[in-house]
């Protein structure tokens, strides 16, 4: 099986699973007699798109123009999703400025720059100066934790 | 008209406007010209900013960083042939060839005269005919509101590129079950909220832009290893002799009307139009074999054309409230921030944005030509820019975008999720525009089936009641399997 129709496959998987769980949502008891309730639109979307997933997945697809997984760079551009999803869990602990500033080093890194001078100019200029921005703009973000705990 | 327009230049012509209308041409330049950013990335990036104005005032800057961004692109598309946008493709087929012939200034004055002219005639045609398309929409109901959704809905599916239709409606599909995340405003009901205080509010617009387009496409770049340098321009000449002015008179006017009604249509938007525009000039004047090749008039044609529908595309949204494209989409998103319900009552309820948004299409067009003549040398060092340091700094750009709305960080953790759910989809070739599209529209679609169904006792009757419904309900029928006709037609 070729990686579009393994895509497919997740997609039904995908509508499968939300179909199943519209089923789950809290209706009144008055609610349920009603024409349109909480669940129909829901049911609507998740048997359209059921349909036109199986119909994908049935329907020969072109697949010549899709991209030869193969020539991908899959290490940098996970790293960089990684890097985005614990700049998430990261950012109230450090916060915004070491987290800031870690994120746009690490980031030139993944992608190849080894200049330490331009790297650190750029990332302290970008993250000084949204803060002095939004500092103006009266939004005030959060030193982080850490910073409150060894002040 | 003529008190809704002075009205909207009394909005504009106030020192805060102006400024706005320029910062918002000058920014929609420069990240137009970046090549995988275009107006949703540049639109969905601003939209913070305008959160403290007031709606006509973010409008209006808005709508400058749109027709900006569309500007800037075809300056990547002429100088390097990599264009910004999917609307400035066209612009690049004899763009760059006169650009790499030595006349790269004649190719850019070319297009900021040509997008300078569509802008225009465009907003005086949006004048003429919005107020009697707004006119014409208030006698519509919730059924007929359903139904036109549902058609604008499929038209930007079955205007997909070839080979995309099923894929694109499959994607319209999930940005509507995407949209009942959260609490039914109607029944106070939680769906698909997985017991999470986090998704009580839904999904956000703005987090579902970022994710699947700046940040999706800065991915994208990262993993097809595109890490070119570009270098710096130079301007040269950029006069045109009378000869010149004189053959692409009639092929500027041609292609804004062709652009601006192309771009009234939902779904159709400035890449069609652009396409259009390019091939009634190539097959339709005695030159079009030359073109390719660096002829004036191909590309004067899609850049007069791309311009034009931008403005377009405003008639659907500002008089029906229904986007005409993924751009369009994200603005809808904005006036729904705003607290604005777009409807065809806009146009009466809310005169003062309507038309300072219209007002503000003269003015930005001005602008950007004054913008842009000087300038394009100057602004065009960004693209030297390694990649290196850029597309870490469109991802800090994009999460501090969605976290300085909500300041939740599962927010980031959620946009680094659909940001790899849209690149692997984008992989498999299916489009994002759809999407976000079926996202926005899928509350108001729910909405007025609610209330149409209501109506009508609980019978689906709704649907062949009136005859304006049943117009739109076999337009949509004829959208839906046009793709299949168009295959049969063709075999």
């Amino acid at each position: 099986m070729n990686t579009y129709k393994f895509g497919i496959i997740l997609l039904i998987c995908c509508f499968l699973i939300y179909t199943h769980f519209t089923g789950d949502i809290y209706l009144d008891l008055w609610a349920e007699e009603e024409a349109f309730h909480a669940r129909t639109f829901p049911y609507l979307i998740g048997i359209a798109g059921l349909a036109i997933s199986v119909l994908l997945f049935i329907l020969p697809g072109n697949t010549e123009h899709l991209t030869d997984i193969r020539q991908l760079k899959f290490s940098p551009a996970l790293l960089l999703l990684g890097m985005t999803a614990g700049y998430g869990l990261l950012l109230d602990y450090l916060g915004f400025i070491v987290a800031s500033f870690l994120f746009l080093i690490l980031g030139f890194i993944i992608l190849g720059e080894r200049r330490i001078w331009r790297m650190g100019v750029s990332a302290l200029l970008l993250v000084a100066g949204l803060w002095f921005l939004l500092d103006a703009l009266e939004i005030h973000l959060s030193p982080g934790l850490l910073l409150q705990e060894i002040l | 008209m003529l008190d809704g327009l002075l009205l909207g230049f009394q909005t504009i012509l106030s020192v805060q406007n102006l400024l706005l209308v320029l910062s918002g041409c000058a920014v929609g330049t420069i990240i137009g010209m970046l090549p995988g950013l275009g107006p949703i990335s540049a639109i969905a990036l601003m939209i913070p900013i305008t959160y403290g104005f007031e709606p006509a005032s973010g409008m209006i800057l808005l709508a400058g960083v749109y027709y900006g961004a569309i500007f800037g692109g075809s300056t990547s598309s002429i100088l390097i042939n990599a264009p910004g946008v999917a609307g400035t493709v066209a612009t690049s087929f004899d763009g760059y060839p006169l650009a790499s012939s030595g006349q790269p200034g004649k190719a850019l004055a070319i297009a900021a005269y040509a997008s300078f002219a569509g802008g225009t005639i465009a907003a005086v045609l949006l004048v003429l005919t919005a107020p009697y398309l707004a006119k014409l929409s208030l006698g519509f109901q919730s059924a007929d509101y359903f139904v036109l959704m549902l058609l604008g809905l499929c038209l930007v599916s079955a205007f997909s590129k070839r080979g995309e239709y099923l894929k694109a409606l499959l994607m319209t599909c999930f940005g509507l079950a995407l949209s009942t995340v959260g609490t039914d405003l109607t029944s106070g009901v939680q769906r698909f909220t997985l017991g999470r205080m986090d998704l009580i509010d839904g999904i956000s617009f703005l987090l579902l832009a970022m994710g699947t387009f700046a940040m999706a496409e800065a991915i994208l770049m990262v993993l097809r290893g595109d890490n070119d340098k570009f270098q710096g321009v130079t301007r040269g000449s950029m006069k045109l002799d009378r000869q010149e002015v004189k053959t692409l008179s009639p092929v500027v006017g041609r292609s804004s009307l062709l652009g601006f009604f192309v771009g009234i249509l939902p779904g159709a938007g400035a890449t069609i139009a652009s396409f259009l525009a390019y091939g009634m000039e190539k097959y339709f004047t005695r030159d079009g074999p030359q073109f390719g090749t660096g002829n004036i008039k191909g590309l004067a044609a899609p850049e007069t054309a791309n311009n034009a529908a931008c403005t377009g595309s405003f008639v659907p949204l500002l008089t029906l409230g229904i986007p005409g494209s993924g751009t369009t989409a994200i603005l809808l998103g904005a006036l729904i921030a705003y607290g604005i319900q777009p409807s065809p009552r806009l146009f009466v309820d809310q005169p003062g944005i309507f038309w300072a948004v219209i007002a503000s299409m003269y003015i930005g067009n001005l602008f950007l030509l004054a913008l842009n003549l000087p300038l394009i040398p100057y602004i065009a060092r960004i693209l030297a820019i390694p990649r290196t340091m850029l597309i870490p700094g469109i991802l800090f750009f994009s999460i501090m975008g969605v976290y300085l709305v909500s300041f939740n960080t599962f927010d980031i953790l959620m946009l680094s999720m659909i940001a790899f759910t849209a690149v692997c989809l984008r992989l498999l070739s299916f489009p994002m525009a759809p999407m976000l599209l079926g996202f926005i529209l899928g509350g108001i679609l729910e909405d007025n089936l609610r209330r149409a169904i209501t109506l009508a006792d609980g019978q689906w009757s709704f649907l062949w009641d009136r005859p304006s419904t049943v117009i739109l309900i076999i337009l949509t029928l004829l959208v839906l399997i046009s793709p299949v006709i168009q295959r049969y037609i063709s075999k």
